[in-house]
């Protein structure tokens, strides 16, 4: 293991830094787009909410793989040339932001339906009383599945590796497969997503009880 | 200053509310009592348009709630609403409670809101409870300042709606007080209540619902001893013995 790490270490250092930032961009640009679409779910306008929720059936029930694969084939045929990291990114993107908004909508829902009406009877519109009643109290609610969907978005950026995304497990599978060293490499490998997806986890934790601690 | 003409409201096909007719007049009293079902809480909730009504005209200090172009914000801030199960914020102390929508809806500053809500929470006994969450409260304190919360705003008319039938008996009176003290200081109210004491002692008249419709509208006292109407006979009777 030590030979291997002296010969591919900047391979798997580059691979880990590439995913790192991935799950980075990936995560902030699905917060939000999750966050928005989960709040439009739950709107008053039936529009919206059906656009919403047809957002969220979508991408929810399509493997990840097929959505980043649909932006390194399908997408550089008609629109733009992207490489497998951005088609990855935007892929990763979408497929988390999905599952965030359902994640967001559910902890709207969970506040309970008087709040909201307490908040308007003193003259607060629909969305002032979101701002500062319904969404500091769905926050709480939201973490622990939230901390999932990050760990999860962390783990899923391995599809990277089948369109080329140069993330740790593309390195990883070159590594194996120039070496033969599939034990060593995997295991450096799965102890590299470790280093990102362990204090994630801690994180989490920390600010769930944070929050808890308030009230 | 608040007045409902031949207002209906359906859920569905269920016809809550039958031709109300019903005018509420400043520094009056109300109480609104009926079975559960009777579309007391409804009428209740249309007044400051957290229900919507379908036909009929319902004006609330002589602004049309039904219209499209009515701003129902507007009517709101002056409309305030004490609900059975508080619905205080459970993420803010006492005194966020009831200064958030002075600070944020009528732009107060916020210095100025806290000195007013300090009064208020000293009205209802509640002063020394001010940095307290609600979750370490009981439930009369947090009705209590629920109230708070909703004179806060300085509403032309407070709406109760069964403010103490979610209470331990031993916290009711507590409420209780608050609300007659309130109505001795001539505030317009109209409370939805099982209270019959508080209906006698402070209550101008008593508006009896069955059914979606209104049965009787007089006098408190009158009502109490000699109520004209079987169903309220019988659920007079009812309450009394509960009592």
């Amino acid at each position: 293991m030590i030979e291997l790490l002296s010969t591919y270490g900047g391979m798997l250092l580059r691979g880990f830094v590439n995913t790192l930032i991935a799950s980075v961009i990936a995560l902030f640009f699905s917060m939000i787009i999750g966050t928005l679409v989960g709040i439009l779910q739950v709107s008053k306008n039936k529009f919206a909410k059906g656009l919403a929720n047809a957002y969220v059936q979508l991408f929810l029930n399509i493997p990840l793989l097929v959505i980043v694969l649909f932006f390194y084939v399908v997408f550089p045929m008609y629109v733009a040339n992207i490489n497998g990291y951005t088609a990855g990114i935007i892929g990763l993107t979408i497929y988390t932001s999905a599952f965030i908004a359902e994640t967001v909508r559910a902890g709207i829902q969970g506040v309970p339906a008087g709040q909201m009406e307490a908040g308007l009877s003193t003259g607060f519109t629909y969305w002032e009383t979101m701002r500062y009643i319904i969404l500091p109290q769905a926050i709480k609610i939201v973490i622990p599945p939230l901390g999932n969907q990050f760990i999860n978005l962390v783990k899923n950026s391995s599809v990277f590796a089948m369109v080329a995304g140069l993330d740790l497990m593309y390195y990883g599978d070159l590594i194996a497969s120039e070496t033969f060293n599939t034990f060593g490499t995997y295991t450096m490998v799965a102890l590299f997503y470790l280093v990102i997806t362990l204090p994630l986890t801690h994180f989490m934790q920390y600010a769930e009880r944070r929050l808890a601690a308030k009230d | 200053m608040i007045e409902f003409k031949n207002v209906n409201k359906y859920y569905g096909d269920y016809h809550a509310l039958k031709n109300i007719n019903l005018s509420f007049k400043k520094g009056e009293v109300a109480v609104v009592i009926g079975p559960s079902g009777s579309g007391k809480s409804t009428m209740l909730r249309c007044i400051n348009g957290l229900e919507d009504i379908n036909d009929g005209t319902l004006m609330v200090n002589n602004i049309d709630l039904h219209a499209n172009d009515t701003n129902l914000n507007s009517i709101r801030k002056n409309v305030g609403m004490v609900f059975q199960h508080f619905n205080l914020y459970p993420h803010m102390s006492v005194i966020e409670n009831v200064t958030l929508a002075p600070i944020k809806v009528l732009k107060q500053d916020p210095e100025k809101a806290r000195q007013t809500a300090e009064k208020l929470l000293k009205k209802v006994n509640m002063l020394d409870r001010k940095d307290h969450y609600p979750s370490q409260l009981s439930g009369g304190q947090q009705q209590r300042v629920a109230i708070a919360r909703g004179l806060a705003m300085n509403p032309s008319v407070l709406l109760f709606d069964e403010p103490t039938s979610a209470l331990d008996p031993e916290t009711i009176d507590d409420v209780l007080d608050v609300m007659k003290k309130l109505a001795r200081e001539g505030m317009t109210m109209i409370v939805v209540t099982h209270e019959m004491g508080f209906a006698r002692e402070v209550g101008d008249r008593i508006i009896f619902m069955a059914e979606g419709q209104v049965i009787e509208d007089r006098d408190a006292v009158e009502f109490y001893e000699n109520p004209h109407d079987p169903r309220a006979k019988q659920f007079l009777g009812k309450i009394i013995h509960h009592a």
